[in-house]
């Protein structure tokens, strides 16, 4: 028996808690009291995220392709196997063999920790290749706007911005994914902060909260409404005024200009005047940005936009980033910068230098990319596909070597929240079979290659984080792996303010026959069954229902009752779905809940064909993905939160 | 001897001779600065200081996950149970969780059916209960017969009496546990027990949280509560459980069956949530209780409405506050009692 520190690894947000640990294996997490973000709780991940780590899918043993299969051999082996197929394409690449050129590529998910990291960049780059981080958007997003904006990669430090806020303006917040964002939010709503959401939808009324809904394609006027109305009210700070290119953001907002063609029903500019007034009335007002916004169509353009009506409003420091993974933020602060091209492109095989060498670590790229189709064939191409992860992915029949990865509660490393605060994971157990971190695989391959500098302490390798990102300066390190385990460190930052020059977004036509929206997301069961049973299995076995949920009116304008079968057609095909009653939705909103691969294609019932032929298997991100290989905004999108144009049609 | 007392520093030895005959635990500062129960370590000093653990000992006798049976051979299975465990003697219990113990102890084994992988360890368990007179913030055990002091419920009681401990012994097991190291024991004077009857006496006014319970009994059991309310209420529920888990007199429980390689499985016993979406579906997929307000009012039917409390002996809450702690909506009992107080006249 025994209790270890850790963090939780189910947000970008990072809970302490403590694991329960009977006999060599976990038994539970509860919370740890005293922490700046959990404060004493835990969502549902956090108290049963002791689940994973015996997940049936976890890879325990290496594994090499033999003859077309995937084949158990020992560790030794599969580094061998590596050394061997890295050695060919060096000695292919150049004459002398000293870098293989640009062909080798580590993708990194956001569950691999600081540590794994900067030793996978370090391996990339002593093989010249590179090394980037899997996000496509949501973190990236809200990132690269932060450092475009305020030239740092933190905005609010603490959550308590939220907790001290009488004015909290919410940009596309599913609070769902973020219970920790959404109890601040209750508390403050409580206290009678005023809560405004500017979302697609709006929501049903409740006491303290005021509703803006934003049509599709539509978020990236809110913005240019908010900073006209700072202007109009002459609340910029003069400090800005100073500073370069101010000129330029002032000039479309100058009085007595033409005024811009935002054209917005909800939003009018009477309306951002009074909202920005009741923004800047308030010392501590804050404002939430989360993944529908960041995740919409020109988020990159809209987000920096939405931060800069924060600078002028003198609320740049109480911006929460709700998006994101584990260690998302720590992996985009400790890679290279990368530029936007989707993975797929990345990987095109008619490139210059095409990849030929290609480490997936820890994420599952199939189900996070919105074109799987695509790059399944991509991963098909390349020579050599090394799976390094904790569980059996969908790139697993693409892979030549897996390698089994140590899980959170199986490591000691750290991992950075959204907050950019630096925390511990502790090795409450060990890993199974032949799992180990992924930085020991990196270390036995580097070494193996006659490479120098592989550490064997987590301590050591995070020593060497300040030359990739200046802000991990080694002053704090030795805090952090010091005696208390539960110490964690605020990474220090200083940015200065840029302005970017709005351009006034173009106003997407109407879709003209389709009268609603349909909203995509996984079903809500994904995260509401059973405590600690086998939660996935359970869900695959159980949940395979797709449907579409109406309001009770859209439901009888269609003449459907909850539970008939209705055919929903979109400009860019249909599908046959279970029609259900959700009185909680406005009317003309639906909400589209897909468990299996297909949803929306442009063929008549391929959504119920392909949940047979997928054998009921729960892919809700999938299924949107598919969507969005449809979708004209489709590239670069980690899930489709922009609304689909629809219509109901009886079967 | 009804009463005695016994130094602070004689505990840790009075610990180890209880461990030739029980597996011990008590209450250990770990990292973070919580406290748990954990096993005892020869030589440990023993922590006084503190509110409350973090969770009730209930996982001690009710474990988070557990193996009811492993079954071998999937042809002809052969079923066999787990060996048992040697008794617990657990030092430091609050009031309010022995309390707790007793209710849970109720419903696993007095109401027809007595399942005994809880029932028989609640049984031979030597509970040694550590009396409350600082209460913390989050604590209204004093609105839930769940303490700070008790009757009954215990084997020993020990009160704080700065550098030592007076001792209630409440049962013939707490007696002869005291006989396990009789040196470290004396008679209690009439000044220790005066000294106890004092601090007893000024406990209750040091409460700063209240419950009305009663009016939240009335209002929960007559349906004086709609379930447009409940509806309400619930928006602010996060779903995580924790309520649940944290709370000494909650058994939500599922059972699942784990295989254990080709031709082997576990049957397991886990922690569950009312609060869940999946603890009340059914196997048709039909769930009575989609709705988080439908679910919220069941919690609270079954903690406050008295025909529970007519089956269990008592109403399902012993004031140990955790679940103001950790409920990130604040939907724990004592502020949502006082909603209903304040809102459902």
């Amino acid at each position: 028996m025994g209790f270890h520190l850790s963090t939780c690894p189910y947000c970008s947000f990072g809970c302490r808690l403590l694991l329960h640990v009977e006999n060599g294996r976990l038994v539970g997490s509860h919370p740890s009291s005293g922490h700046p973000v959990g404060n004493g709780s835990l969502c549902m991940r956090g108290w049963n995220c002791v689940e994973a780590p015996y997940d049936r899918s976890r890879l325990t043993a290496a594994r090499v392709r033999r003859r077309g299969c995937l084949t158990a051999v020992s560790a030794d082996a599969a580094v061998e196997e590596i050394v061997t197929r890295l050695s060919t394409l060096r000695s292919a690449a150049l004459p002398g063999g000293s870098r293989a050129g640009g062909q080798v590529l580590f993708v990194l998910g956001p569950a691999v920790a600081n540590e794994d990291v900067l030793a996978a960049r370090r391996l990339a780059e002593s093989l010249g290749g590179q090394a980037c981080s899997a996000e496509i958007a949501g973190a990236r997003v809200a990132r690269d706007a932060l450092r475009a904006v305020l030239g740092r990669g933190y905005s609010a430090r603490t959550l308590d911005v939220l907790s001290q806020a009488q004015v909290i303006w919410l940009f596309g917040v599913d609070v769902d994914n973020y219970p920790q964002v959404a109890s601040r939010l209750v508390h403050a709503r409580r206290r009678g902060a005023t809560l405004v959401e500017f979302d697609i939808r709006a929501t049903s009324p409740r006491p303290g909260v005021r509703s803006i809904p934003i049509p599709a394609g539509r978020f990236g006027v809110v913005p240019l409404l908010l900073q006209q109305a700072a202007f109009d009210l002459d609340v910029v700070p003069p400090r800005l005024r100073n500073l370069p290119q101010f000129a330029s953001v002032a000039k479309p907002f100058v009085p007595g200009r033409t005024p811009l063609p935002l054209g917005h029903d909800s939003l009018t500019d009477d309306l951002a005047r009074e909202l920005v007034r009741a923004f800047v009335a308030v010392p501590n007002a804050a404002i939430v940005i989360g993944d529908r916004w960041l995740d919409s169509a020109n988020a990159e353009e809209h987000t920096i936009q939405l931060l800069q009506a924060m600078v002028l409003l003198g609320a740049e420091d109480r911006v929460v980033m709700a998006t994101g993974e584990a260690n998302s933020w720590g992996a985009m602060d400790l890679l290279p910068a990368q530029g936007r091209s989707p993975l797929v492109d990345l990987l095109s095989p008619d490139g210059p230098d095409p990849i030929r060498a290609l480490f997936i670590v820890g994420d599952d790229l199939i189900r996070r990319t919105p074109r799987p189709d695509a790059l399944a064939n991509r991963l098909s191409k390349i020579e050599t596909v090394v799976l390094m992860d904790r569980f059996e992915t969908d790139c697993l029949p693409f892979a030549d070597v897996v390698m089994p990865c140590a899980a959170f509660a199986e490591q000691d490393s750290s991992v950075t929240n959204c907050l950019g605060m630096v925390q511990r994971w502790h090795e409450a157990v060990k890993p199974p079979g032949d799992a180990r971190t992924e930085r020991e695989w990196f270390g036995a391959i580097g070494r193996r290659l006659g490479l120098t500098g592989w550490p064997a302490g987590a301590a050591e390798w995070l020593r060497a984080a300040a030359s990739a990102n200046a802000a991990y300066s080694s002053r704090f390190l030795d805090a952090l792996y010091g005696d208390d385990p539960g110490s964690s460190v605020l990474l220090e930052e200083r940015g200065l303010i840029t302005f970017v020059e709005p351009t006034v977004p173009s106003v997407a036509p109407r879709a003209v026959g389709y009268p609603l929206q349909l909203h995509f997301r996984p079903h809500p069961a994904f995260w509401s069954t059973g405590a600690l049973s086998e939660r996935e299995h359970l869900l695959r076995r159980e949940a395979t229902e797709s449907c579409i949920w109406l309001s009770p009116g859209d439901l009888q304008r269609n003449r459907l009752r909850d539970g008939s079968v209705a055919r929903v057609v979109t400009p860019y095909g249909e599908v046959v779905l279970t029609a259900r009653s959700d009185p909680s939705l406005t009317e003309g909103f639906s909400v589209v809940t897909a468990l299996a691969r297909s949803c929306v294609t442009s063929r008549p019932d391929a959504g119920t064909a392909a949940i047979a032929a997928d054998g009921g298997q729960m892919r809700g991100e999938t299924v949107l993905s598919v969507l969005r290989d449809f979708h004209p905004d489709a590239d670069g999108r980690a899930i489709a939160t922009e609304p689909v144009p629809g219509r109901i049609e009886q079967v | 001897m009804e009463q005695a007392v016994i130094s602070k520093a004689d505990v840790p030895p009075f610990l180890d001779a209880l461990g030739n005959e029980y597996t011990v635990f008590a209450p250990r500062k770990v990292g973070g600065g919580d406290v748990v129960f954990d096993r005892w370590q020869a030589g440990e000093d023993i922590v006084f200081d503190f509110v409350n653990t973090l969770l009730p000992p209930k996982s001690l006798f009710f474990p988070t996950r557990e193996t009811l049976f492993h079954i071998d051979g999937l042809r002809r299975p052969t079923l066999t149970a787990p060996p048992e465990s040697e008794p617990l003697a657990i030092f430091g219990l609050r009031s309010c969780d022995a309390t707790g113990l007793g209710f849970l102890n109720r419903f696993f084994g007095q109401r027809g059916f007595d399942d005994k992988t809880v029932t028989s360890r609640v049984r031979d368990a030597l509970k040694m209960t550590l009396a409350c007179h600082a209460p913390g913030p989050d604590c209204f055990c004093v609105c839930c017969e769940g303490g700070p002091f008790l009757a009954s419920g215990f084997d020993l009681q020990f009160t704080d009496l700065g550098d030592r401990l007076l001792v209630d012994v409440g049962t013939p097991r707490g007696a002869a546990a005291i006989e396990k190291a009789p040196a470290r024991f004396a008679e209690a004077t009439a000044g220790d027990r005066d000294t106890k009857k004092r601090l007893a006496a000024r406990v209750d006014a040091t409460f700063q949280r209240r419950s009305y319970i009663a009016g939240g009994m009335k209002a929960v059991s007559l349906g004086k509560i709609a379930d447009e309310v409940w509806q309400v209420w619930a928006e602010d529920c996060q779903g995580c459980g924790g309520c649940c888990f944290v709370c000494p007199t909650c058994s939500c429980f599922t059972v699942t069956d784990a295989w254990r390689g080709d031709d082997a499985a576990e049957r397991e016993r886990s922690w569950d949530a009312c609060l869940y979406a999946g603890f009340t579906r059914e196997a048709s997929g039909h769930n009575p209780r989609v709705a988080r307000g439908e679910r919220l009012k069941r919690r609270f039917f079954h903690k406050m409405g008295c025909q529970y409390a007519e089956l269990m002996g008592r109403h399902g809450c012993v004031g140990c506050g955790r679940c103001v702690g950790v409920c990130m909506g604040g939907l724990d009992i004592s502020t949502l009692l006082t909603r209903i107080h304040d809102e459902c006249k």
